[in-house]
């Protein structure tokens, strides 16, 4: 169900494909990551539809959002998909929310916490990493070569993309209510700006801002993860203040598709 | 081929061991369950070793990333990924393939197994590559195309052979602002005075193929009027169709101006001498009057003297003298008469 309230700016709010679900007070507001869009939340907002608001959107260049929307200008850094954030609160006049960032998502979260505190009482992460290349002192677990390696991967697959991501309906048998909500297909990225979203994403670099946290958070990492690991999770915790640590059995870099249940778990927990 | 050859070549075992393609089963956090023999001699491992290997282990680092942000959470989302160009890491090299892939769930929804098949395709990909360089090289050029319009003074700008707009660089955005328009009737940039005409004629160009070359008056956000020449010429590629416009702008206010202002100036200058020469024809007309009513006088007695003494008897010697007089007197006459209608003025 739709409940953005009448009369007011919805810039963001169409641009971002802005869909609000659930019949709570409390507000969550899902962020999705690099190489997927607001469908990927699918396993996991069933279990807080009846106690939350729920919030999903695409940043723009994915799923249903407005491309024309895209400049290179705002977003050539993680500042403008932070942005995005920001305005989306702002429209629909959120306060006191818990944000939930999976994989870059996280840092783009944390750097809208940084430009307006106002909207936000806490903030979860779930596959996150402050830098993704390595570093002197530092392991991100990705060499500046593959980075080159991935781009190559993404042009080879530019012709199959729209194939690949074929819409298909969506099956909730639990709810299929929110199915429908949801748009039918499934990770569609514009090619071009996924490649310059995959660039910004891992030459990003963010260790500077975790210091300036200042409300409560929670890391949720997998034991094995290709894309960050549990030395990049340690180093989170050293460097935030008030970071809480839950470690999934799991594997792989999308916890909340593979382990619905465990990611289900740690929120309610900290939430 | 006898017929237990064609049995062995046709057993379900065989076939998925020795057919031209690689088959590899894995568990959704990439333990390798089962791969046939194919696969197991493009990787240059034995089959036991790659069991003790997981899925992303066998990509190259860029496809391992690719797989992790992209494919993994398809598979969760969808039953099965097609054609996805990966690059497998080998005991001599890497190879490059397309994976097809389906996901299975069990009861409750969660992903337990995933089976693909691996199709080779080192060759088409060599080739797939050296498209792709050319198709940076193109973007490349592109980019080197809208920094160099950027650089010069001019507006430039494409246009698709329907009229759509392709590209439009920073000095229009400046000028017009940030979309100044899709298709060229949605161009409110021309004064209003111009645009009607404007439009025609490009319509016109468009459908004739002929260069659009004109001085218009065209307004920008700063609301005010100026002069621009503003010339569109047509691009042929090989097949001699037209790919695109690149129209060409530049701001000739000031010398249009003082252009018009020199016109105006002349205008002045030439209705002045205009008036002068219409007042000294005047005068002219009024002396030739006076001359030719002077002259005309005593002439008009010369040739009534002659009537009269064409009346008398003259002698034969003298016959002569008064024709070749009379002759004399009326070319005179005609003389006088021509002398005092300048112009084209009648005078009679």
């Amino acid at each position: 169900m739709l409940l953005i309230p009448k009369n007011m700016s919805n810039n963001a709010i169409v641009r971002n494909n802005v869909k609000i679900l659930g019949q709570g007070t409390e507000t969550l507001l899902f962020g999705h990551g690099f190489g997927c869009d607001q469908n990927t939340w699918r396993s996991i907002l069933p279990a807080f539809e009846k106690d939350y608001r729920l919030i999903v959107f695409d940043y723009v260049g994915a799923g249903s959002s407005d491309l024309s929307a895209y400049t290179d200008e705002r977003y050539s850094s993680l500042d403008g998909y932070a942005q995005d954030i920001i305005e989306i609160c702002s429209e629909l006049q959120l306060q006191d929310i818990t944000f939930i960032g999976h994989s870059v998502s996280s840092m783009i979260g944390l750097l809208a916490v940084k430009q307006a505190p106002q909207f936000f009482r806490n903030i979860i992460f779930i596959g996150p990493s402050p830098r993704y290349l390595n570093d002197d002192g530092y392991k991100g677990g990705i060499d500046a070569s593959d980075l080159n390696d991935l781009l190559d991967v993404m042009d080879s697959n530019y012709l199959g993309w729209s194939r690949m991501v074929a819409p298909l309906i969506m099956a909730n048998e639990e709810d299929p209510q929110l199915a429908q909500s949801l748009t039918a297909s499934f990770c569609a990225t514009d090619p071009e700006i996924a490649k310059k979203f995959a660039r910004v994403t891992f030459l990003s670099d963010n260790r500077k801002d975790l210091s300036l946290l200042n409300i409560p958070s929670l890391t949720i990492q997998c034991e094995e993860d290709f894309l960050t690991s549990k030395v990049v999770a340690d180093y989170i915790q050293q460097h935030i203040p008030d970071n809480r640590l839950v470690m999934l059995p799991s594997k792989g870099h999308c916890p909340h598709l593979s382990d619905p249940q465990g990611v289900i778990n740690a929120i309610k927990s900290f939430i | 081929m006898n017929k237990d050859t064609i049995n062995k070549n046709l057993n379900s075992d065989f076939l998925y061991d020795q057919l031209p393609s690689g088959f590899i089963s894995y568990h959704p956090d990439g333990r390798i369950l089962r791969v046939n023999e194919t696969f197991s001699k493009w990787l240059g491992i034995t089959i036991e070793d790659i069991y003790q290997l997981n899925f992303r282990a066998i990509l190259n680092n860029g496809s391992a990333l690719y797989y992790s942000m992209v494919i993994d959470p398809l598979l969760n989302l969808q039953s099965t990924a097609n054609e996805i160009s990966l690059t497998f890491k080998s005991a001599n090299g890497e190879i490059d393939a397309l994976l097809n892939a389906v996901s299975y769930k069990d009861d409750l929804g969660n992903l337990i197994l995933i089976n693909a098949t691996v199709q080779k395709i080192t060759d088409r990909k060599r080739y797939e590559s050296a498209l792709l360089q050319e198709k940076r090289h193109a973007e490349e050029e592109k980019r080197r195309f809208e920094f160099l319009s950027n650089t010069v003074p001019n507006q430039i700008w494409t246009i698709a052979p329907d009229g759509t707009c392709i590209y439009v660089n920073q000095k229009i955005k400046d000028y017009f602002g940030e979309q100044p328009m899709d298709y060229y009737t949605e161009f409110r940039g021309i004064a209003a005075g111009d645009r009607e005409r404007c439009y025609k004629a490009w319509k016109t160009c468009m459908a004739t193929e002929k260069i659009f070359a004109r001085e218009i008056r065209m307004t920008g956000v700063s609301k005010k009027e100026e002069w621009f020449f503003v010339s569109i010429e047509p691009y042929f590629n090989k097949e001699g169709q037209i790919e695109s416009w690149f129209g060409s702008s530049t701001n000739i206010h000031k010398q249009k101006s003082l252009q018009i202002a020199n016109y105006s100036s002349l205008k002045l200058s030439l209705s002045s001498a205009q008036k002068t020469l219409d007042e000294n024809k005047q005068l002219f007309f009024n002396i030739a009057m006076n001359q030719s009513h002077m002259i005309r006088r005593p002439l008009a007695n010369i040739l009534g003297l002659l009537q009269l003494l064409e009346d008398e008897e003259l002698p034969s010697s003298s016959q002569n003298l008064f024709d070749l007089l009379r002759t004399s007197v009326q070319e005179l006459d005609e003389m006088i008469k021509n002398a005092s209608k300048p112009s084209g003025i009648i005078t009679e």
